[in-house]
């Protein structure tokens, strides 16, 4: 009797996890190895986040290392350097060391999409030019716990730059499986010193002496990192994958000098078809937006100089993606943006053919890029500041 | 046996929920390896397969108004082969709630207690199996009365709050699939969810207060469980796309993992879960109550209740054989479940039909003969 009472009490227990016996994992780096991978987790330290006296003495994370042959081995290593066992439901990123991307991130993924703790809405980015650790080891202020401002940050900046762009688990994961559309992933990297980044003293000065950073827009070929995308070539990639908002464009005035615009809408299509055996590609964009900035002498009170701009700003755009385009095609050989899926969406018959040397179909493929921008407002005054007056 | 224990629309609901456990939970994954993106339509085709099934077994159903289904066994085969064909679907109903207590409890050792025992959990929800069967057929009837809202519910926040996440592009090209694929697919879903309503013959129609409408809410319980599968099917590919939900063991519970209204109400899956839990209680339920008023029969027995705690037992333990681990389970099903229904759902029961109408054809002129 007393047992079935017991039996039916403690099960639920059985797989407690105590708050205070976990150290939550805020966020995970993978980088090459010799024996295989060496994993090093940014844990959160309790005592330093809540908002109590005698906070800010300590870290708010500490970062702690371990290799082995696989993740999950790196998982356990780490426990006989720390005093409680990780949780990792709370992950906001995984970084991965160039190195590794660049030799395949396959067989790193699959424990964090099978283990049953681990949830999908993190982000995974690539540390460019820089092993993981280094990221992780890294400090920000503002926010306190690194990972949730890399976290932010992408999201922010997704939209607001541009040249960014988050990727979960599951695109990265169905990239790798599909040759139509490969994967992409943000670099991070960090300005200054990485011995630097670890120090607390650092924040004595307002200007901290190591910032981690975007960078650029890294192309997968499979589950190998193929490149990385320039600054304007991560842009073009970006608009033509659409969903972009905030994003800034600075274009030239007639007569030098800069004008700058908002982005307030956009969506973009990418479309794929057959035509006489050989496929093509086409990306259509339609841009609105705001001015922001007249640092020239134009008079943006005439329809015609707005439809100047507004010219200037499609080519601009139609420039970026055609460079994002050619690049993937001739140097990446990966196609990021989607065509093959395009097409297998549009011609699933020709695509059973298609697909079996894409890669080489892709490289000759042809791709139009049609841009239509309209400026709708031109913010709260008329007159651009650095108009001269004619007396 | 006690009578007309359960109302048409308690039994319309006793369906929905029968349709939908398991079902739910397993069939996306399989669909969209079969079928791809075009899963939902082979979940459509399911569903139209589910239909038919359900034609099927109101015209066989007719034929034993007011008995059950052992009875009519006796009544068509006479007393030795009725018995041997009885014990074919004592076995069918006790093979089935073990399935499905597996399912529930690995359902429970992946997701969510990976280190709690499989049999502490299987346990605790054979306990309120028997317990509900030990309470009676009408006091489970108004349990999924009162819980169906609960599941529309939770059904609807699921819908609603992943609605904003359906990408269109994950379902083209849409009908790329071979119409081989679709209705492999479409088998599969009958049989874990239509086929299996050869369990309830042991309710239906003998317990249903109104027979002649228990036709009719039988078909609306198909219809919408059918539905509730179909939608389902189509958020996890519209949503989490084709290869995605092909690699996910549990890919609604994948969805219900999406669900994130402004960083706020989030990480609710387990609340969702309930729809499984609820649905899974009741599919456990009826594939045990065929078993144990089928074996009530086969010992003439007046009241099954004696049985069910003892066989209870045996379930638990048998949900571990018949299973023994996940990958044992899925190749199971694939190769080995689908006949075995098909035979046991299917054929038999059609079979029995056809030599029932013809012994009547041959009885009609001497009305006294009774086998």
């Amino acid at each position: 009797m007393f047992s079935a009472v017991a039996l039916v009490l403690l099960t639920g227990c059985w797989n407690r996890r105590e708050l205070n016996e976990l150290a939550i994992a805020a966020a995970l780096g993978i980088d090459k190895s010799e024996s295989g991978l060496k994993l090093s987790v940014q844990v959160i330290n309790p005592g330093e986040i809540a908002d109590r006296k005698g906070a800010g003495k300590q870290p708010p994370v500490v970062t702690f290392e371990a290799e082995g042959r696989t993740f999950m081995e790196a998982l356990h290593r780490l426990t006989t350097e720390m005093p409680r066992r990780i949780y990792l439901a709370h992950l906001r990123m995984v970084i991965i060391g160039e190195e590794m991307a660049r030799s395949g991130i396959g067989k790193a993924l699959d424990a964090l999409s099978r283990y049953y703790e681990v949830r999908t809405d993190y982000y995974v980015v690539v540390a460019r030019g820089q092993t993981a650790a280094h990221i992780l080891e890294t400090l920000t202020s503002l926010e306190k716990i690194p990972a949730n401002s890399m976290n932010t940050s992408l999201d922010i900046s997704e939209k607001a730059w541009a040249a960014t762009g988050k990727t979960t688990l599951n695109d990265l994961i169905s990239g790798i499986h599909n040759i139509g559309r490969s994967a992409v992933m943000s670099g991070i990297t960090l300005d200054g010193n990485p011995a630097d980044g670890p120090e607390m003293n650092r924040f004595q000065s307002t200007k901290p002496p190591v910032i981690l950073r975007y960078s650029g827009i890294g192309a997968m070929k499979g589950d190998k990192l193929a490149g990385w995308l320039s600054e304007t070539e991560s842009k073009g990639f970006r608009f033509a994958k659409g969903n972009l908002t905030n994003t800034g464009l600075v274009v030239p005035c007639p007569a030098g000098g800069y004008a700058d615009v908002e982005l307030v809408r956009m969506n973009s299509k990418v479309k794929g078809k057959v035509a006489g055996g050989s496929p093509a590609g086409s990306v259509t964009i339609r841009v609105e937006g705001m001015l922001t900035e007249v640092s020239c002498d134009i008079d943006v009170m005439k329809r015609k100089t707005i439809s100047r701009l507004e010219r200037e700003i499609e080519d601009e755009i139609e420039e970026a993606v055609h460079a994002a385009v050619r690049r993937s095609q001739d140097d990446l050989r990966s196609d990021v943006i989607g065509f093959g899926e395009a097409i297998h969406r549009a011609n699933p018959k020709a695509w059973r053919n298609l697909k079996r040397n894409w890669p080489q179909a892709f490289r000759k493929m042809k791709v139009d890029v049609n841009v239509d921008m309209k400026i709708r407002r031109i913010g709260t005054v008329n007159e651009p500041a650095a108009k001269k007056t004619e007396e | 046996m006690e009578q007309a224990a359960i109302s048409v629309r308690q039994f319309a609901i006793l369906v929905f929920l029968y349709t939908v456990g398991t079902t739910i939970l397993i069939i996306p994954s399989g669909l969209a390896a079969e079928a791809k993106q075009d899963a939902w339509i082979a979940s459509l085709l399911g569903l139209a397969f589910n239909v038919a099934v359900v034609f099927l077994y109101r015209l066989i159903a007719r034929s034993f108004r007011n008995m059950t289904f052992a009875q009519y066994y006796d009544n068509v085969y006479g007393k030795w082969i009725g018995k041997l064909m009885t014990l074919a679907f004592v076995f069918f109903s006790f093979v089935g709630s073990t399935t499905v207590l597996f399912y529930l409890g690995n359902f429970i050792n992946t997701q969510v207690m990976p280190e709690t025992p499989i049999q502490a959990i299987n346990i605790l929800f054979a306990a309120i199996v028997v317990m509900g069967l030990r309470l009676g057929l009408e006091t489970l009837a108004r349990t999924g009365e009162i819980l169906f809202p609960w599941i529309v519910l939770l059904f609807l926040i699921l819908i609603g709050c992943l609605l904003p996440q359906i990408d269109a592009e994950k379902l083209q090209p849409v009908l790329e699939a071979d119409p081989a694929s679709l209705i492999k697919g479409a088998v599969s879903l009958t049989g874990t969810s239509a086929l299996p309503y050869l369990a309830l013959f042991m309710l239906y129609p003998v317990q249903v207060s109104d027979p002649k409408k228990a036709d009719r809410a039988m078909l609306e319980g198909t219809v919408a469980g059918g539905l509730f599968v179909v939608l389902i099917t189509f958020l996890s590919i519209a949503v989490l796309g084709a290869d995605v939900s092909e690699r996910q063991m549990f890919p609604s519970y994948s969805l219900a993992k999406r669900i994130n209204v402004g960083n706020f109400f989030a990480r609710v899956e387990i609340l969702i879960a309930a729809i499984w839990f609820i649905t899974v209680y009741f599919k456990t339920v009826f594939y045990f109550y065929g078993c144990v008023t089928g074996i009530a029969h086969l010992f003439r027995l007046r009241d099954y209740r004696p049985l069910v705690l003892p066989l209870g037992m045996l379930v638990v333990v048998y949900s571990l054989v018949v299973y023994p681990d996940v990958v044992y389970a899925a190749e199971f099903d694939r190769t080995v479940w689908i006949p075995y229904i098909v035979v046991v759902g299917l054929a038999i029961p059609a079979v029995t039909w056809i030599v029932g109408i013809i012994r009547k054809r041959l009885q009609t002129p001497d009305v006294n003969g009774q086998p």
